[in-house]
């Protein structure tokens, strides 16, 4: 029994001996698995990307939703499958991490993320962010009657024209979290009844509600700012409200999206060289480019044409990575609110 | 006649329902976790409303699918319907639809920006977002598709019984007096009963657990209820009790299929038995014709070229959305191969699962036997979602090396469908005359040899309906899926899914074509062979 052991730990040993040196001279090479939330169309142009600088790194996606994947990753932190997670909320991630799913990175990209936008240690780090906004079909409203801010969703004047994300989506929890802070939890509250009261459309994604809002479905969608430049692209017929924008309005809220390598990853290496190019000027580049997102970096990389910088906007005063200890409660609130 | 009781067997029979229990364990786990306050909002805030809506939405679906499977079986069993001996099998193929596809489908049409509202736009001259559209996100519409695919459960039973009953009673009905609408009413109909209920049950389980087209229909039922709870906040409690609250709505339909089962054991053949006449339709002919097309052309036609068309749009005019999925390419093709692997292992592991218990309660049933198969069945109200969550529970807490294996996936679908097999395939062995089996055994056969000489040859028409049905479940799943399928094992269910939710139809319609293609043309091949005909199952099942 003991030699077999033994003999099984020397074949590994020469075989990863024997390995090694031929590893080192080539391209890097190996599989990658990602977990996502983000829908596929927004993620396939960047894995393109990632695969003509490094084609001999075989990427595979499993695709879910915010809560499908966490939970995902919490049962199975003891047998890890996943390298990387790629997640469209930060309260999320940050909750992740304390539950100790992700592994520290020092990388130098990573680092360069300002503070409020990542873990101290790495664990985590944004990709992009974005506004929270309410796009329109400029065919049904007139410009008078738009809303200016998100609370006014809530004015039974939008019955039945308004379109939103439901609970399953990261950036609408993320969202009540951050109302909860801005305006207090009974105001939050209030808002979420009122959008159930208007018997707003509720969907897991994003792209149904603008496409929703493009085709004249819904007049009004609460959606993140880059769903509008993507609705424009097609050419619908649309317009944009940054909202609570006045002097003592509560300001746009910002979410970002986020990255972080498994604590137990196979691969560290292929794992660190994702994150990093995730960050880099060509992946950065398309985030903005392709998907009109905001890039984290706002040195070096240009926004989208015609898409609008974040500095022209008064961001909502909050940090959401530090309100994680909020998140459940949110959750509980908005399911108590009765919001599917 | 003395027999030695098989104990082998039982034991077998006893593994593979304890499996079969696993999901169903873990629900009770989870739930007993649960706090009062948590039960107290599930009691408040969710499950009236949830109730409400699965019961509203079943008796809808139930009242349309009777309505139309009554009708379409009696005009083809009994009437000189033209084209009947068509009629008869196409009728039976919107079965492989899955629901989902048939949302979609709905959505495409009549959704706003849909097929009908841009040519009401272009040809009629309507304003933009003008034309008065019905709202399909509702009970209506979740009805509408529910009842489309689902109609031939009660169209296939009620088929089943008017070509076996018995033409002698009906015309003593006629001898004594009454005309031929009150011979129905007052005799048909009654004999139908038991083939209705049966049918209805099916379509009554089949919203229960329904949940791809309910979600995209934005119908609220427990489903998706169970889902929600999963895949926004991580709630396994409250998944769990939400899930226990549906199994209790399906105990009523499962002692009601028990009770039926029983009561037809009277209903025997006698020997006056005599073959229907058909009844001339006359003046009534085109008009009967255009309800069988028209009902055809609905369920199966319209949605076949609705995708047809889609993909065709997404091919030669694609958009960037089009370019970015990608789906022209050769992935469509790994992702059939997935799902027709996973549908045939799946299934068959399934059929052959249940020959253990189903054997047992054919020859040897005794209380044990009949709470082992019960517990069996009650999987099959667990909604897909839930079953996954246990499967991969046990996997990881026991098994962790097959956990997210392809292997584990296969398992998981077998249990899913095993309580499926179970009932389909309950009769193949009862019908099975004990007597060939005690000749073997006095020639000298060995117990399995004999099972695989003798009971298996003779139940196969059975079984491969069985299999049959599975096989069709196995193709259509998806929320199973969502939760077990490892990296890269994309079925074409999933694909269609992650599509159809961000409403990219152009995206979602090439795999739902193949995958109704891949389901319909076994199902074809099956029916249209003589001795495996599909319509044998249904007739056995209940």
């Amino acid at each position: 029994m003991q030699s077999r052991i033994l003999t099984f730990f020397l074949v590994a040993i020469l075989a990863t001996l024997g390995v090694m040196p031929l590893a080192a001279q080539d391209e890097p090479s190996g599989e990658l698995i990602v977990y996502s939330t983000r829908s596929e169309a927004l993620f396939t142009a960047v894995l393109e990307a990632f695969n003509e600088e490094f084609p001999d790194i075989e990427v595979t996606v499993v695709r879910g939703s915010n809560g499908e994947m966490g939970a995902r990753l919490l049962e199975e932190q003891d047998n890890p499958q996943a390298d990387v997670f790629v997640n469209s909320d930060t309260l999320t991630m940050a909750s992740l991490n304390e539950e100790g799913i992700f592994e520290p990175n020092d990388s130098e990209l990573v680092m360069a993320v300002p503070e409020e936008f990542r873990a101290d240690d790495g664990s985590y780090a944004a990709l992009t962010f974005r506004g929270r906004v309410i796009m329109y079909n400029t065919e049904l409203i007139d410009e008078e009657d738009l809303p200016t801010s998100l609370l006014d969703l809530a004015d039974p004047k939008y019955a039945g024209m308004i379109g939103s994300a439901d609970s399953t989506n990261g950036a609408m929890l993320g969202n009540i979290v951050a109302l909860n802070r801005l305006v207090g939890e009974e105001a939050t509250t209030e808002w979420i009844e009122g959008l159930i009261a208007n018997e707003t459309v509720f969907s897991g994604s994003h792209t149904d509600i603008r496409r929703a809002v493009g085709a004249g479905e819904v007049t009004l969608g609460l959606v993140n700012h880059y769903y509008y430049y993507q609705s424009l692209a097609e050419e619908a017929p649309v317009g944009i409200i940054w909202p609570d924008q006045g002097e003592d309005d509560i300001g746009l809220i910002v979410n970002s999206t986020s990255i972080g390598i498994i604590n137990g990853t196979e691969d560290r290496e292929i794992a660190e060289i994702f994150v990093d190019f995730m960050l880099s000027e060509a992946g950065q580049d398309v985030y903005a480019n392709g998907n009109f997102e905001w890039p984290i970096f706002s040195e070096g990389i240009e926004l989208a044409e015609g898409v609008a910088s974040p500095d022209e906007f008064m961001i909502a005063d909050i940090e959401l990575k530090s309100l994680v200890d909020d998140l459940e409660a949110s959750q509980e609130q908005a399911l108590d609110a009765g919001l599917p | 006649m003395s027999r030695r009781y098989p104990y082998t067997l039982l034991t077998v029979a006893l593994i593979v329902s304890v499996l079969s229990a696993i999901p169903l364990i873990y629900i009770v786990i989870r739930a007993a976790e649960a706090d009062v306050t948590l039960l107290a909002r599930l009691w408040r805030r969710q499950i009236p409303t949830l109730l409400l809506n699965t019961v509203w939405l079943m008796a809808t679906t139930i009242t349309l699918t009777v309505l139309l499977g009554v009708s379409l079986a009696w005009l083809v069993e009994r009437t000189d319907l033209p084209g009947r001996t068509h009629w008869r099998w196409l009728l039976a193929l919107p079965l492989a639809l899955p629901g989902y596809v048939g949302a979609i489908c709905l959505l495409v049409l009549l959704r706003r920006g849909g097929l009908v509202d841009r040519a009401a736009m272009a040809w009629a001259g309507f304003e933009f977002a003008a034309f008065p559209l019905p709202d399909v996100t509702s009970l209506g519409g979740a009805t509408t598709v529910i009842g489309l695919v689902t109609f031939p459960y009660v169209y296939l039973t009620v088929g089943a019984a008017l070509r076996t009953g018995d033409q002698s009673l009906e015309d003593a009905a006629r001898m004594s007096g009454h005309g031929p609408w009150q011979s129905f009413f007052r005799v048909t109909l009654p004999l139908l009963l038991p083939a209705i209920a049966a049918g209805a049950l099916l379509v009554g389980m089949y919203v229960l657990s329904d949940f791809g087209t309910v979600a995209l229909l934005r119908y609220q039922t427990f489903t998706t209820a169970i889902y929600q709870q999963i895949a926004g906040r991580v709630d396994r409690v409250a998944a769990s009790i939400l899930s226990i609250v549906l199994i209790l709505m399906n105990l009523p339909l499962l002692g009601l299929a028990a009770w039926i089962n029983h009561r037809q054991g009277r209903f025997q053949r006698g020997s006056r038995w005599r073959p229907h006449r058909l009844i001339a339709l006359g003046r009534w002919r085109p008009l009967a014709l255009v309800f069988v097309g028209g009902v055809f052309t609905l369920a199966l036609a319209v949605p076949l070229l609705v995708l047809v068309g889609y993909t065709v749009q997404g091919i030669v005019w694609p958009t960037e959305m089009d370019r970015l999925w990608g789906y022209a390419g050769e992935r469509i093709w790994s992702h059939g191969w997935d799902s027709l692997r996973l549908g045939v292992i799946g299934a068959t592991l399934a059929v052959v699962l249940s020959f253990a218990p189903n054997y047992l309660s054919a020859r040897f049933s005794n209380r044990l036997v009949a709470l082992m198969l019960g517990l069996s069945k009650t999987a099959f109200a667990l909604p897909g979602i839930i079953i996954g969550l246990g499967m991969s529970f046990f996997f990881i807490q026991a098994v962790p090396l097959l956990y997210a294996t392809v292997a584990a996936l296969m398992l998981g679908m077998a249990f899913r469908l095993l309580p499926q097999a179970i009932t389909t395939g309950e009769a193949a062995f009862g019908h099975v005359p004990p007597s060939l089996e005690a000749a073997a055994r006095t020639l000298g056969h060995r117990p399995l040899s004999i099972f695989w000489r003798i009971t298996l040859p003779v139940a196969l028409p059975g079984i491969s309906a069985s299999w049959t049905l599975v096989f069709i479940s196995a193709m259509k799943e998806l929320p199973l899926l969502i939760i077990l399928r490892p990296p890269g094992f994309d079925t074409l269910p999933i694909r269609v899914w992650e599509a159809a939710n961000d409403s990219i139809y152009t995206q979602a319609s090439p795999p739902a074509l193949l995958l109704v293609g891949l389901t319909l043309v076994p199902v074809a091949i099956l029916y249209t062979n003589r001795l495996i005909g599909l319509n044998r199952v249904v007739e056995r099942q209940t």
